[in-house]
């Protein structure tokens, strides 16, 4: 008896997400509630020109009047979301903007200390840089005169709409309109901040790029915008990282990123998502409704998206490729795992509309508990696409007899020199594979672990090393307690 | 800017309610004056169901794009002809059906025109054996409204589906097939639906109401064809119901004139061990719309449901499947292939649902399509739904135009191009075409396909 309780609070504990705590800071917060002067008072925080503030109130004012156009054709089931019961800006109060990491909250890094983010180890071991998004606000950004010296501009979008205007003005909306769709045209109005990257012609940034975001305040959104321009033959490779703490209710989190790709550049998006999925009965957790689509605009140009998604109570998510320029490519890998009462409906777009464009989709869906995925995809060949090529595979895995695994892949040819070839298939773990690993001594966990990190390895090997290590742990912490 | 936007939405819902009072009036008007005198009518269950289906559409109008259902099928050409029903239509001449209609060997004919049952032109079918009832649907409803109480609107749920509901709203007349347990049929049933609108556009709603018995055996061929004049609509709906251990082949033709439209579905039940294998063909008609649900109810139900459409000049072809697996150890198959020349559109939306219990499911589909020139569009929409985790189920889709290494090598052989084209496409049809079991519907199949194919300029060579 003893023996079994123990085992189940051993169970309990590691179920219990681990990066569940709030850090005790100050905080700086707009009234609760979204109206016109909220909006304002988001632009005059952040001392935007007049022009950013237009846009802003533009985005608003259509959202208004798009009340009852909540996107509801995907496979997920939530309660009306009261946008009024929410705070739209939260920053840490820090005053001044940090001129150097000593003058950061020790409080913030050590949050980041928590996330396994130790932004000053990081500046002291080459490879990433970090621009760390708490709540609202971007609070720290490493390796800034490092990428200074080469051009790169990595910074906050605050301080990119400050300091670089004419690109912002000229590529912020380019690729998600403000009037795209409901989620998009709020975080339009309400963004606070986000990273901006720009690497200039022919560069190949010499190390990864990253951002990190927390949702920490109770009761707050958070809408953040990315944008990320790679001009003529550079190379980026950007990560994207994010949790947030345990609370019972369940806070919104719609971010907007936006990917512009020139001629033969190419970039490498990585996102591991690990925002808090809410209770074994479902209670709290994020709301994780998030566009992102990438412009290849122009020749050759390459972007690959790949995305570890095993948070948030909801996902609702699609990260696209508009393939415009000819011989462009676009890659989506993901893999989707949900566990207890979690919905993930999630998947990619890829427009082909130059020629010889390719794409590929390697989706993976992992289902337990009694959560449900789906994979939604379209593939869409315009008519002057010549030779386009596209190649989609999706599988699921469905783990117990209470969750469900769906595929919903659209297909639109209009082009005969293109072919297209779209493949899924469904099954479980075969009693077969998970005896062969125990009788070579792994429990039933650490066996479903292993099999679900084989399933999906042709994903997680697309990650750079320091997140594909990060990612394997996170499947096996995600599936765990799913197992009888 | 924004105002313009707004004055648009505006717009939009406006001429939506338009839309839908137009459907509602058009039905009202045409249609419902002559509600009472439809067949079954003084039955106050067979009542309900028309005016149940009649509110269904008059709430929801005529299906638009938002409709997932309909997102790649447009009704726009439907809803901007002014129908009448059929049986208003006198002026047809049917001398002419014995050489355009496709004849099933061996089979029991049953002639409809204009939705309209035609004993002249049918087989005699009042003697075909004990256990064996083959009757119009009118007679069945008017004198024995009963034996249908369970069947009719059982699977065809009028709220799912527009084409249900628009048939149900109004059927009249159509055929009943019952063969008790374990009675086998031997003779095909072949259904022949005609349609002519003579000089005004006409709409019909045949219905076509199959049971079989536990252990009961038929092959039912369905063949809509048409003749030139104003567009008609089609509108048919067949609904089966098959008993434990039963065996139904059911094969649907539509080869119909080329301005007018079908809309179609079909609903099949299955009970446990039953076996349900079915063809679609689809090959001419502006608008042509199948929709197939099978609903597998039983321990080890079966169902094949697969399917060819062949088009051209400026055609429309939809073939909406869902296949539901609702018991454990259920299995499905499909495969659909198309081929698509001109300025045309093909459609396949094919759903598999797997719920909770269905363990053990087996469930598999295919669907190819080959572009033979610059204007077709093909929509594809395999889509996987599943609940219960000890299943197999995978689909596939592919588009492309024909590969040039395999024409390469047949003029390797010094077969010409055309020709070489030619026998591809045929290879690539036929491949799907033989799984069809009954021979003499293969073998019907078979010709209809060669006749389409020998129509097409873009493959035109002399002997095929």
């Amino acid at each position: 008896m003893a023996a079994t309780q123990q085992t189940v609070d051993a169970v309990r504990d590691v179920e219990k997400y681990k990066y569940g705590w709030e850090t005790n800071i100050e905080s700086d917060m707009a009234p609760k509630g979204l109206n016109e002067d909220i909006v304002r008072f988001i632009s005059a925080k952040k001392e935007e020109p007049e022009w950013m503030l237009e846009w802003r109130l533009k985005a608003f004012r259509l959202w208004l009047t798009q009340e009852d156009q909540e996107p509801d054709w995907a496979k997920l089931d939530y309660p009306k979301i009261d946008y009024q019961d929410s705070y739209y800006y939260a920053a840490p109060n820090i005053g001044e903007g940090p001129k150097s990491l000593d003058e950061v909250d020790p409080k913030l890094l050590e949050t980041y200390d928590k996330l396994g983010i130790p932004l000053r180890e990081q500046e002291m071991l080459a490879g990433v840089a970090v621009d760390a998004v708490f709540d609202s606000v971007s609070v720290a950004t490493t390796y800034k005169k490092k990428l200074n010296e080469l051009g790169v501009i990595f910074c906050s979008m605050s301080e990119a709409i400050k300091e670089h205007p004419d690109l912002v003005k000229k590529y912020l909306g380019s690729v998600v309109p403000y009037s795209d769709n409901y989620f998009a045209t709020l975080n339009c109005a309400v963004f606070t901040d986000g990273s901006f990257v720009y690497v200039p012609k022919g560069l190949r940034c010499p190390m990864e790029l990253s951002t990190y975001f927390r949702i920490n305040e109770k009761n707050t959104g958070q809408f953040e915008r990315t944008l990320i321009i790679a001009d003529e033959g550079s190379y980026v490779s950007y990560l994207e990282g994010c949790t947030a703490p345990q609370r019972d209710e369940n806070q919104l989190h719609a971010a907007v990123v936006e990917l512009v790709a020139l001629d033969d550049s190419e970039i490498k998006y990585s996102t591991v998502q690990n925002w808090y999925p809410g209770d074994g009965d479902g209670k709290g957790g994020i709301y994780n409704f998030v566009t992102k689509r990438a412009a290849c605009r122009g020749k050759n140009s390459k972007v690959m998206w790949t995305q570890v998604e095993t948070g948030s109570a909801i996902t609702w998510k699609y990260p696209s490729c508009i393939l415009q320029g000819d011989n462009s490519s676009g890659e989506f890998y993901s893999v989707a795992i949900t566990n207890n009462r979690q919905q993930a409906d999630t998947g990619t777009k890829m427009i082909h509309l130059g020629k010889n464009t390719k794409s590929k989709i390697i989706a993976k869906g992992i289902s337990a508990g009694r959560s449900n995925s789906t994979y939604r995809g379209l593939v869409r060949i315009q008519p002057k696409a010549e030779g386009a090529r596209n190649f989609t595979q999706c599988d699921s895995l469905l783990i117990g007899n209470q969750c469900g695994a769906h595929t919903v892949p659209y297909i639109e040819s209009r082009n005969p020199t293109a072919q297209t070839e779209h493949e899924a298939t469904t099954s479980k773990i075969s009693d077969e594979q998970l005896f062969y690993c125990q009788q070579r001594g792994l429990n039933s966990e650490e066996a479903i672990s292993l099999i679900v990190n084989g399933f999906c390895k042709e994903v997680l090997q697309t990650l750079p090393m320091e997140f594909a290590v990060e990612a394997q742990k996170l499947v096996g912490i995600s599936l765990e307690g799913s197992v009888g | 800017m924004l105002a313009s936007k707004r004055m648009k939405q505006l717009k939009a819902v406006k001429t939506m309610t338009a839309r839908k009072l137009d459907v509602q009036m058009a039905f009202d008007d045409t249609y419902a004056n002559a509600a009472g005198a439809l067949p079954g009518a003084k039955e106050s269950w067979v009542d309900g169901l028309r005016q149940t289906s009649r509110a269904i559409l008059g709430a929801n109008g005529i299906p638009g794009p938002k409709t997932e259902a309909w997102k790649y099928t447009s009704l726009n050409a439907v809803a901007n002809t002014p129908f009448i029903p059929a049986k208003k239509v006198d002026d047809v001449d049917v001398s002419c059906i014995p050489l355009v209609a496709p004849i099933l060997e061996n089979a029991i004919k049953v002639v409809f025109v204009n939705g309209v049952f035609r004993g002249d032109l049918s087989d005699e079918f009042d003697d075909l054996g004990i256990g064996v009832a083959l009757n119009p649907f009118s007679d069945v409803i008017n004198s024995s409204p009963e034996s249908l109480r369970n069947v009719l609107g059982s699977v065809m749920e009028p709220d799912k589906s527009f084409t249900a509901a628009m048939n149900t709203g109004f059927m009249e007349q159509g055929a009943v097939i019952h063969l008790a347990s374990d009675v086998h049929l031997d003779r095909p049933v072949q259904f022949i639906s005609i349609g002519a609108s003579g000089s005004v556009p006409c709409a019909f709603h045949p219905r076509i109401e199959i049971v079989l018995e536990a252990g009961a055996r038929a092959t039912v061929v369905e063949s809509h064809i048409g003749l030139p004049g104003q567009p008609y609509l089609s509108n048919s709906a067949t609904e089966i119901l098959l008993g434990e251990r039963a065996v139904l082949n059911h094969y649907t033709t539509a080869s119909e004139d080329s301005d007018a439209f079908h809309l179609g579905r079909t609903a099949v039940s299955v009970e446990k061990s039953a076996k349900y294998e079915s063809f679609i063909l689809s090959l001419s008609g502006r608008l042509v719309r199948r929709e197939i649900q099978v609903r597998l109810e039983g321990d080890g139900a079966a169902a094949t449901v697969d399917g060819a459409y062949g088009l051209s000049g400026k055609q429309h072809s939809d073939i909406s499947s869902e296949i539901l697996h609702l018991a454990p150890e259920t299995i499905s198959n499909q495969t659909i292939k198309g081929v698509l020349a001109g300025d045309t559109r093909g459609v396949f939306q094919g759903r598999i649902h797997v719920a909770r219990d269905a363990q053990r499911t087996d469930g598999r589909q295919l669907h190819k399509a080959l572009l033979l020139d610059r204007g077709p569009e093909v929509d594809c929409k395999p889509e996987l739904e599943i609940y219960a985790d000890d299943v197999q189920c995978a689909h596939g889709a592919t588009t492309g135009e024909m590969n040039p290494e395999h024409i390469f090598y047949l003029m390797s052989r010094g077969i010409d191009e055309m020709t070489a084209r030619a026998l591809l496409v045929e290879g690539f049809l036929d491949d799907v075409v033989f799984k069809i079991s009954n021979e003499s519907a293969r073998v019907l199949v078979l010709d209809m396909v060669k006749t389409w194919l020998a129509k097409q300029k873009i493959l035109s060579v002399g002997e095929l």
